[in-house]
């Protein structure tokens, strides 16, 4: 363990270096690959906006360590009626763009309500299933909480942002499963039964045509190389020609020449891949299985200093986001459908970059007040 | 109270994520090693295909000069507009732009899926430019520089030289542009055609850098190569000639061969009306018409067209006659303006007649009783016989494509077409160059060269020379008669209009029937054009020692000695003029280099 504690007895603890230094590594890793990227698409404008966000992600993760995290658990509600309300609102009455509502414009800023939901979701899941320790809920409870969450997942899939519901499903079906839940294997398996049955039906009455042919898309990349199939192909290009070493920074040409679709967001890895190389995955993959083995092991100290909301709370971040990274990271290389949703800690854009940050901030606050474990 | 057992559990499943974490990492570090190590190289060379388009620098057909080193054919600089599957999109705007009906859209919507196509050949400067500046808007159009073939001589040598063009999706089939791949120029017709792989030069290549949206950025450095222009091809073929003939023919159509007498080497070969190539190529609608034009411009009549000799085939008859021993130098024959052959009346040009006539006299006045009388005592399959030894009714073997082969008949010859005997009345026709008689002036042009050096066949070349052989059984006295006959024809008889002072031409006029000429009018003037006589002129010069043997055809142009003949003197004074100054070709070799 990277925590240090001071030499003298009666002093607050040091906060977790291991895991900031790995999250500002990739920050800074991300901010090279970016401005390789950016100046790739001809937007070389917008790098400074990077570098003015990654000082606002610094005093957002400065703020969320030094805030107590269990009076923000306390009103988490609060804060998902805040989420659950932008997400409507944002699906019923925003602008459009790119064909999606995933945006709303505040002024100069532009907010993501799905980035927000998956915060928001994370604390309020660790707020009751923590408390339920010792506070069990009733039944009702349980249902209203319930339909609240899917309610969030709704709203954020009708935007339509299939991807960001997706995670969201998964770190709520994962903390409830964190949280003690038996695992019944005949549920699992009619469960199963349920979802090959409704696969086909959500084929034909759940995906609009796009989201159609992205599915296809990726199974057939070469069929259709300048349709649906192109991002994918092209960053599997992009992957491959980067080799052991990679082409070197700002020499990429699968990102100099525009080939690579959107490099400094949904695929800014594959820019990494082709500039850096193997060499360069490696180093990065290492990294975020670093950052995750540090928010377990805090999580993990948290239960064993019986905090289930510390606990919950860590675990929750690290599949909020982990799940998005292993996606990510598995579609540009072209082993899963094209979604389009950043990577944590190395795409463009603010909000995700805020949240993540945030996420950072307020595991480290749990591992300082766990430090002796 | 916490319940330690919850609590447990919750930290136990927490330390169990680290394996489905450290799991999936390790898939992906599999996975980008498949990607990066084991298929790194193939997907690098797809990630340079991407980004470099190779274009292909056109290499400049080789020079064509005439014998002096004068220019035929050359190169200019020109821009061609070529599309690829990315303008499909685009085929609307580019389609207005340079103005393309819906059937051109068509036609170039399913080349352009086939590969790059051009939309628009020989842009000037201007039109280049303009489409240049608007690449950004049209990303699936680019300017190509291409090097267009320019003939200096215009139409005077158009047919000779033929023309070159992109080879179509057919001809690729053949074994003949087996070489070539989609795209490529190769020769189409003529000369171009016959020496294409001598001119045919070795394309360059090039590549650009460019983006997704095909911009080019700029060249790289890589694969590139000059293009290497081809050969010169130096001809046989004398320029001034075909410049005379062509001013001579004027609005008349037919066709001149100019051969030396002693080698075969082609001085001049042409057919008019003509169309300058480069202009044709460049202009559909002009192309349309000239396929439609009345007078046939695209027909190459020196080699592709059989005609009736008229009396001009009596210089085959003669040699016949004499080499059979029908007639010698002293037979004279009466000629009172008819006679009678198998029982039919035929008539001489001369109504009342030429009187007594030996063989000099029947070539120089081109009586046609005197021949009359020899297609009574002669078989035709005999005169067929002579007149295969001249080189009649097969293809001279001349270096150019497309040569016919004429027609000499035979008992043979109208059995097998027309089920029918040989009448002997026919072969007064014969005699004569009528009826199924049909040569080339090609043909004629090598008759005149045996006949002027005494029995030698020689090959017509364009390019080198072959060996003459000889023609066996007529012996070189009789050559001389029928040469003296010809002489006599300039200084006193049918061809007088061919006449030049100090060069001492001799020849033989025709004046060719077309069939059922006499039932449209009675005189020839009267009829419409397509049935008007074929004029001839066939002879050599200078009479002493000939240099150079020629054969003009005006087709319907009416009387040999008034039309053909003044021609054949023009194309022979040009020869004396260019084959007498000197000096002036080595200069015109000079700037053709």
């Amino acid at each position: 363990m990277l925590s240090l504690r001071r030499a003298d007895s009666d002093s607050r603890p040091l906060p977790d270096i291991g895991l900031l230094a790995c999250a500002a590594v990739l920050v800074l890793i991300a901010t090279a690959v970016l401005y390789s990227a950016l100046r790739g698409i001809g937007e070389a404008v917008s790098f400074p906006n990077h570098v003015a966000r990654v000082f606002v992600a610094a005093l957002v993760t400065w703020g969320a360590y030094r805030i107590d995290y269990r009076w923000l658990a306390r009103h988490s509600p609060l804060l998902f009626a805040l989420a659950l309300g932008l997400a409507g609102f944002a699906t019923v009455a925003a602008g459009f763009r790119a064909g999606t509502r995933r945006w709303l414009d505040i002024g100069p800023l532009t907010l993501q309500p799905g980035e927000m939901a998956k915060l928001s979701l994370v604390l309020l899941l660790a707020w009751l299933i923590g408390r339920s320790g010792h506070e069990p809920l009733s039944v009702r409870a349980k249902v209203g909480w319930f339909a609240a969450a899917a309610a969030l997942i709704l709203a954020i899939a009708a935007q339509p942002d299939l991807g960001s519901a997706a995670i969201l499903a998964g770190v709520g079906i994962g903390m409830v499963f964190l949280g003690g839940l038996r695992i019944s294997w005949p549920v699992v398996a009619w469960g199963t039964a349920a979802a090959v049955v409704a696969a086909p039906l959500l084929w034909f009455f759940g995906l609009r045509d796009y989201q159609r042919l992205r599915v296809l898309a990726f199974l057939n990349p070469e069929n259709d190389p300048l349709g649906a199939g192109y991002q994918s192909l092209q960053s599997s290009i992009a992957v491959g020609s980067g080799g052991l070493t990679g082409a070197g920074w700002l020499s990429g040409s699968q990102t100099g020449y525009e080939f690579l679709p959107a490099p400094h967001t949904d695929f800014v890895f594959a820019v990494l891949a082709e500039e850096f190389g193997f060499v360069g995955v490696v180093v990065v993959l290492g990294l975020y299985v670093y950052l995750g083995l540090r928010l377990l092991s805090i999580a993990a100290s948290a239960a064993h200093d019986r905090d289930p909301v510390g606990a919950l709370l860590v675990g929750g971040l690290f599949l909020m986001i982990h799940l998005q990274a292993g996606y990510n990271i598995a579609m540009v290389a072209g082993l899963v459908p094209i979604k389009g949703f950043p990577l944590p800690l190395m795409s463009y854009g603010g909000n995700s970059l805020l949240i993540t940050g945030a996420a950072i901030g307020l595991a480290a606050a749990v591992q300082r007040r766990h430090w002796l474990a | 109270m916490h319940r330690p057992e919850w609590i447990g559990t919750v930290r136990q499943r927490l330390l169990w994520l680290r394996w489905p974490l450290i799991g999936i990492a390790l898939v992906l570090v599999l996975r980008f090693w498949n990607l990066q190590i084991v298929r790194g190289d193939e997907f690098a060379d797809i990630a340079r295909d991407n980004y470099l388009r190779n274009e292909r620098l056109r290499a400049p057909r080789g020079l064509i000069v005439d014998r002096d080193g004068r220019l035929l054919a050359d190169n200019e600089p020109s821009f061609a507009l070529v599309a690829d599957a990315r303008g499909l999109d685009q085929l609307e705007e580019i389609g207005a732009l340079v103005s393309l009906d819906e059937e051109e859209r068509a036609a170039l919507r399913s080349r352009v899926a086939r590969g790059p196509a051009p939309v628009r050949t020989r842009m000037g400067y201007e039109e280049a430019v303009f489409f240049e500046s608007r690449r950004r808007d049209l990303p699936g159009v680019r300017v190509d520089f291409v090097p267009a073939r320019r003939y200096p001589q215009g139409p005077a040598t158009a047919h000779l030289l033929g023309y070159a063009g992109e080879v179509t999706a057919p001809q690729l089939l053949f074994e003949e542009f087996a070489w070539a791949s989609a795209g490529d120029i190769v020769g189409q017709a003529g000369v171009e055609r016959q020496f294409n792989a001598l001119l045919t030069g070795r394309d360059g290549r090039r590549a650009q850098i460019v983006d997704s949206r095909q911009r080019i950025l700029g060249p790289s450095d890589l694969r590139g190569a000059a293009p290497v222009r081809g050969e010169t091809l130096r001809l046989n073929v004398s320029a001034p000639l075909h410049e005379a003939a062509h001013q001579a023919f004027g609005e008349e159509a037919g066709a001149f061969v100019a051969l030396d007498v002693r080698t075969g080497a082609v001085l001049g070969l042409g057919s008019y009306p003509a169309e300058d190539p480069a202009r044709f190529r460049a202009d559909p609608e002009l192309f349309r018409a000239l396929t439609r034009h009345p007078r046939t411009p695209l027909l190459n009549r020196a080699i592709q067209g059989g005609f009736p000799p008229g009396s001009s085939f009596k210089l085959i008859s003669a040699a016949a006659a004499l080499a059979e021993g029908v007639v010698d130098a002293d037979r004279k024959i009466t000629c009172n303006g008819r006679t009678r052959v198998a029982g039919r009346t035929f008539r001489c040009h001369r109504a009342q007649g030429h009187g007594a006539v030996d063989l000099r006299e029947a070539i120089s006045k081109s009586c046609n009783v005197y021949f009359y009388r020899i297609a009574a005592e002669m078989d035709v399959d005999v005169l067929a016989s002579w007149a295969r030894a001249f080189g009649l009714g097969e293809r001279t073997g001349l270096d150019l494509p497309g040569e016919t082969a004429g027609l000499i008949p035979t008992r043979e010859w109208k059995r097998r077409v027309y089920r029918e005997r040989w009448y002997p009345s026919e072969t007064a026709s014969v005699v004569v160059g009528q009826g199924a008689v049909s040569v080339t002036p090609l043909q004629m042009a090598r008759v005149a060269a045996a006949i002027a050096s005494s029995g030698r066949l020689v090959t017509p070349r364009l390019a080198s020379t072959d060996p003459p052989r000889r023609i066996p059984g007529i012996a070189p006295e009789h050559f001389a008669l029928i040469r003296e006959g010809m002489r006599e024809a300039v200084l006193s008889g049918t061809a007088w209009r061919s006449r030049i002072p100090g060069f001492d031409p001799a020849g033989k006029t025709g004046t060719a029937q077309v069939a059922n000429a006499s039932r449209v009018a009675r005189n020839n003037e009267d009829r419409p054009w397509e049935f008007r006589t074929h004029a001839w002129f066939v002879g050599f010069a200078p009479f002493d020692d000939p240099e150079i043997a020629v054969a003009v055809l005006v087709q319907h142009g009416g009387a040999g000695g008034a039309a053909a003949a003044p021609i054949g003197r023009e194309i022979l004074d040009a020869w004396r003029i260019a084959s007498r100054s000197e000096g002036g070709a080595s200069v015109a070799l000079a700037s053709a280099r």
